[in-house]
């Protein structure tokens, strides 16, 4: 597309924006996966999920709450209820799925577990598609308008709401981790399981709250992508979930600075990485071969550097 | 209670031992092979049985991957795709390249795709090890399928390509009907069961065991370990280009549409299900998950189903009472001669998954596990391995 | 076991297969028949029987589960709507409808257990994967097949070259609506660039070529490169940046209204001016009810007819009273209503009666359809040699959203 040579700079300052925005909710739901591997080695497949349910409970708590007739300060309640309602849905989920599909096989070999998520996944997935009939929800069109930004840089509302909220809750959970005695006892079953356990840590406890904290990312993630791009069905959670738990191993799996650099890395390849290719003579990727270069480019960083980005041990433990 | 049951176990188990499993084979084939004289088999039985049989080849040959090696491919539709393709391009007139190839002259190359697509997505990959392997396998199975869409230079794209050939054999001419097309399947079949089990047998089966169980412990032992896992991954994706190609030949006409990730997911189920590294398990595996989805859409089903209406209006009479009761409608059951299609429709998926996650917790070995395999999944029960966590 | 080595057992079986191959005899083409320059295959055209108080069956093949049942269930409640009251000579009428998931699997396993029922002749498959691996095996039987929906170009000028003599269709292929809908585009809406949208199935990507060669034929030219989704997409931000920068008169959007609603919602919070026009996929109240106030203005078109003549009058009453739907909710039941009546027409006029017993050939059958002409609820049916419907004069409806409903737009 030789038209992308004259492109404006507004062009790629959008493109980045819309890979920034596509890149926190990757991130977002990274997080559950890499923090689950951390201390688990194993592959959350119905994080996914996790993050659909969430996205479900928003749009229940604000449709209860007004729907399309939200108007004024009553729209950020609802859209405050609506995150709690979707963290405490997803948390609720995901440690029910910790109890009945994982626990019973933390001794099992490593596929068992995997293969207990990924029927999990499917029973989830089609479960909620049943109950809908198939069809897609519509979130509440109620999130202002309009634009902030000046010359050639200008962003959307909804997406610097976005943007924002997600490192919030990225900050928050870095400080969860690194300064509460819950975080310290994270850090270490993910250390060492049997020494933690001998150091006074109840492994049990503290790994359903791995999986409670990651789902709450995901049922955030849930909401924003509701407000975003406003349609959600029961099956929406599988692909975010793949293209997550991808950008988890790009920025080194078991790592939570990795999943989030991951998570923007893979979001911005999707957008301005693509665009860019374009620029080459000859080369013509439209936006259909967006997941053609997501999974190419977990390819790549495997080969060139198996621990990914940020390898930490646990990624060689794998 | 219990004392009768480990009895009828043991004596099950003794007469498992009498009859040697060759013998038992024979049993099993002579059965699948009278099933086309069986009247009451019309030809949509025939097909659902050459379904059955075709998923039985992908099951072995993801076995040789999943089950005997332990790698985890997330991504076998890609080699089925590649020899549905290669079969479709080559062979139909309607494709890019129009050489009108023969069935029989495709077929190697088929297989010869499939094997050559293992490779080339082993090689980069199989340094790496399990959960990778997974999420890097996955991806690819998707890469595969959207160069089919969005290539319709070469593939026709989403139109797909139809007219692609069927086999002929000498005496028997093309192959047709049904019962020949199950037939074929069904030879094509032991031919794998026996190839793949020969292998497990050998030495290289042998490598890939001790890979499977430990890694380190098997390259320490002087197994080249990345030499004999990509022998794994070309052996499956091989077999699988080779369902490809019965597939594409069968259908007549292959679509993107066909080689989502769900087919990866229903084959690497059915070896589970089964029991990962065990033949019967396969043939079992697909039964249960390529059958029975299918059997409920008959009309036989139907009309053995259409005998319990009587059940049925007695839950809907139980059902209207606590509906007069409750605030809450609780519906009522449809006629029993749809039910069959109803749950094949659309609970399918809902039962699959909570069979998939009940499986793995009650019976992780699978439903007929291999002996050996057996072994490795009875794992002690959770107390006995982590100290409990109550000196806190 | 002694161990022979992996590499010359491989060998061994490629070398079988090699042997196999050498022995098998290659086979010509096997075509014959045809008319008005369009070559047939070979129908297996055979004569049926029905016995005295025997029903006559007709076969359904629609998708009615999951995500596609809302559009294959009134295609089936509509063709059996058509034979209510009717029968074949004294014979009842009875449906064997089967459930082809849309698929060409499906496709291939529904025409099978629909064959195997003896039916005279069926209806569908409603989506063209599905006619295209099913239409061997109704040729195999001599059973004509009317699709209410099939657009594809594919269904009626299939690969092998032959077209299937029993395949015809009451609907329109992607060939008609693609240049009237550029057509429009050029002179009524005044656009000289196109942005083109396409979901990547076999329904968007025909859509797409068939409206990008009209348009440049026009004299149209079509900015940027065409950009797909995948079915389910939700995130279209990075698309609406692209038309931003490409600043097309137009956007063409060629795929469903899943899709259409988040996506003309992204592209109405950047861009309120640029004209959204799409195809048959999108009509549906779905679309206006998700999309909202960002849907006003849109403009969409029908393969059909325009749904006003006393046929369509008297279906629609019809199929609301049975269905208790909108008779425009779902797509496509007027062609499938039109299809199911073509067939008892042409049954009632084909069926020897000899003593109660029913004899009907299956070659005679096909005659008299193909010569059918139809005043019916979709408009005028005529086919052609081909299996095309080419009764309507104007076989393209287009319509404006306005205040939330579906107005119909002169052409």
């Amino acid at each position: 597309m030789p038209t992308l040579f004259l492109a404006p700079t507004s062009f790629w300052v959008d493109q980045f924006v819309n890979g920034l925005t596509t890149g926190s909710l990757y991130a977002l739901i990274a997080l559950g996966y890499t923090m689950v591997y951390g201390v688990l080695q194993m592959i959350n497949f119905a994080h996914g999920e996790v993050f659909m349910v969430g996205s479900f409970a928003g749009l229940g708590a604000m449709t209860l709450m007004g729907g399309n007739d939200l108007s004024g300060p009553m729209i950020a309640l609802a859209i405050l209820v609506a995150l709690i309602a979707a963290m405490a849905a997803s948390a609720a989920l995901s440690a029910t799925l910790e109890r009945v599909a994982y626990r019973p096989l933390r001794t099992a070999p490593r596929l068992a577990p995997l293969i207990s998520a990924i029927g999990a996944s499917i029973f989830l997935q089609y479960f909620v598609s049943d109950r809908t009939q198939g069809k897609a929800k519509f979130y509440p069109d109620v999130f202002p308008r309009g634009t902030v930004g000046a010359g050639a840089f200008h962003i959307e509302y909804i997406q610097l709401f976005l943007i924002a909220s997600s490192i919030v809750m990225m900050l928050f959970l870095y400080l969860v981790i690194q300064r509460t005695r819950t975080g310290r006892a994270i850090r270490a079953v993910a250390e060492n399981q049997a020494n933690a356990s001998l150091m006074g840590v109840d492994v049990d406890r503290t790994i359903v709250t791995v999986f409670v904290l990651g789902a709450a990312m995901a049922g955030v993630a849930g909401v924003l992508h509701g407000l975003f791009f406003q349609t959600i069905r029961g099956t929406m959670g599988f692909l975010p979930g793949i293209k997550a738990f991808t950008a988890a191993v790009l920025g080194g799996i078991g790592s939570i600075p990795g999943a989030v650099a991951g998570g923007y890395v893979l979001g911005l390849a999707e957008t301005v990485g693509r665009e860019g290719l374009n620029t080459i003579p000859g080369v013509d990727l439209g936006n259909q071969w967006r997941d053609v270069i997501a999974f190419s480019l977990l390819v790549l960083v495997l080969i060139v550097r198996p621990t990914g980005i940020f390898g930490e041990k646990v990624a060689r433990r794998a | 209670m219990r004392e009768t049951a480990r009895r009828v176990r043991q004596r099950r188990a003794e007469f498992g031992r009498r009859v040697p499993s060759n013998v038992r084979w024979l049993i099993f084939c002579a059965v699948l092979l009278a099933i086309p004289f069986i009247p009451f088999f019309t030809d949509a039985w025939i097909q659902m049985f050459f379904f059955v049989g075709l998923y039985v080849v992908l099951g072995l040959g993801l076995n040789v991957v999943v089950g005997f090696a332990g790698l985890l491919d997330l991504g076998y539709v890609a080699f089925f795709a590649a020899g549905a393709y290669t079969l479709g391009i080559l062979g139909s007139p309607g494709s890019a390249i129009d050489l009108q190839l023969s069935f029989w002259a495709i077929l190697p190359l088929g297989i010869l795709v499939g094997a050559v697509f293992g490779i080339l997505l082993g090689l980069p990959v199989l340094p790496l090890r399990g959960d990778y392997l997974a999420i890097v396998t996955l991806g690819f199975g998707e890469i595969i399928r959207l160069f089919l869409v969005n290539r319709d230079d070469l593939t026709n794209g989403s139109q797909g390509i139809s007219a692609i050939p069927h086999p002929a054999l000498p005496l028997i001419g093309h192959i047709e009907s049904f019962t020949e097309w199950y037939f074929f399947i069904l030879v094509l079949a032991v031919v794998v069961a026996v190839v793949t089990s020969r292998l497990r047998d050998a030495r290289i089966g042998r490598a890939w065991e001790a890979i499977r169980e430990d890694e380190d412990v098997a390259a320490a032992m002087g197994i080249d370990t990345v030499k004999y896992k990509l022998m794994a991954f070309s052996t499956g994706a091989a077999i699988g280009g080779l369902g490809g190609v019965i597939y594409a030949s069968h259908i007549g006409f292959i679509n993107p549409a066909a080689f989502s990730l769900q087919v990866s997911i229903d084959v690497i189920a059915l070896v589970i299900i089964g029991g990962m590294g065990s033949t019967p398990g396969v043939v079992v595996g697909s039964f249960i998950l390529v059958g029975i989805p299918r059997i409920l859409l008959l009309k036989e089903t139907g009309d053995f189903l259409g005998r319990f209406n009587w059940l049925r209006d007695a839950i809907n009479h139980g059902v209207d009472a606590i509906n007069s009761l409750s605030p809450w409608n609780l519906g009522s059951l449809p006629p029993a001669n749809v039910w069959g299609t109803e749950i094949a429709d659309d609970t399918r998926f809902i039962i699959f998954g909570a069979l998939l996650v009940a499986i793995m917790v009650l019976r992780p070995s699978g439903l007929l596990p291999s002996r050996r395999r057996q072994m490795e999944f009875e794992h002690p029960t959770e107390a006995e391995v982590s100290p409990k966590a109550t000196l806190a | 076991m002694r161990d022979r080595g992996y590499g010359s057992k491989l060998f061994l079986a490629l070398g079988a297969l090699a042997g196999i191959a050498l022995l098998a005899a290659a086979c010509g083409d096997d075509d014959s028949g045809g008319s008005g320059g369009v070559k047939y295959g070979t129908a297996g055209f055979t004569s049926i029987t029905i016995d005295s108080g025997a029903s006559v069956k007709i076969g359904i093949s629609s998708p009615t589960s999951g995500d596609l049942k809302a559009i294959g269930q009134p295609i089936v409640d509509a063709a059996q709507l058509a034979a209510e009251g009717k029968d074949i000579k004294g014979h009842k009428i009875e449906w064997v409808v089967k459930d082809d998931l849309c698929s060409a699997d499906g496709g291939a396993a529904a025409a099978t257990q629909i064959l195997q029922e003896k039916v005279v002749a069926s209806i569908g498959p409603v989506c063209s994967g599905a006619v295209v691996a099913a239409e061997p095996q109704y040729e195999k039987a001599g059973v004509t097949q009317i699709s209410p929906s099939s657009t594809a170009h594919k269904s009626t000028y299939p690969d092998r070259g032959a077209v299937f003599q029993t395949f015809l269709r009451t609907t329109y292929s992607d060939d008609i609506q693609g240049p009237v809908q550029a057509t429009f585009a050029k002179d009524k809406l005044g656009a000289k660039t196109a942005y083109i949208v396409y979901d990547t199935d076999a329904y968007g990507s025909g859509l797409r070529d068939a409206f990008r060669t009209a348009f440049e034929k026009g004299g149209g030219k079509i900015v940027g490169s065409p950009e797909g989704y995948e079915k389910k997409a939700t995130d279209f931000k990075s698309i609406v940046t692209n038309i931003q920068n490409a600043k097309p008169d137009l956007v063409y959007f060629a795929g469903f209204f899943a899709e259409a609603t988040p996506f003309i919602k992204q592209l109405r919070a950047a861009n309120k001016d640029v004209k959204f026009f799409a195809g048959d996929g999108v009509k549906n109240d779905e679309f206006t009810k998700g999309a909202g106030a960002d849907a006003e203005g849109a403009y969409l078109s029908l393969p059909s007819p325009a749904y006003t003549g006393a046929g369509y009058l008297t279906f629609g009453t019809a199929y609301e009273a049975k269905t208790k739907a909108k008779r425009d909710a779902s797509p496509f039941v007027a062609e499938s209503y039109d299809a199911a009546t073509i067939i008892i027409n042409a049954l009632n006029k084909v069926a020897t009666d000899s003593g109660g017993k029913l004899t009907i050939d299956l070659k005679k059958l096909n005659d008299e359809i193909r010569k059918t002409t139809l005043d019916g609820a979709s408009g005028k049916i005529k086919f052609d040699a081909r299996g095309e419907n080419a009764g309507g004069a104007t076989p393209v409806t287009l319509f404006k959203i306005t205040g939330g409903k579906y107005v119909e737009t002169p052409r």
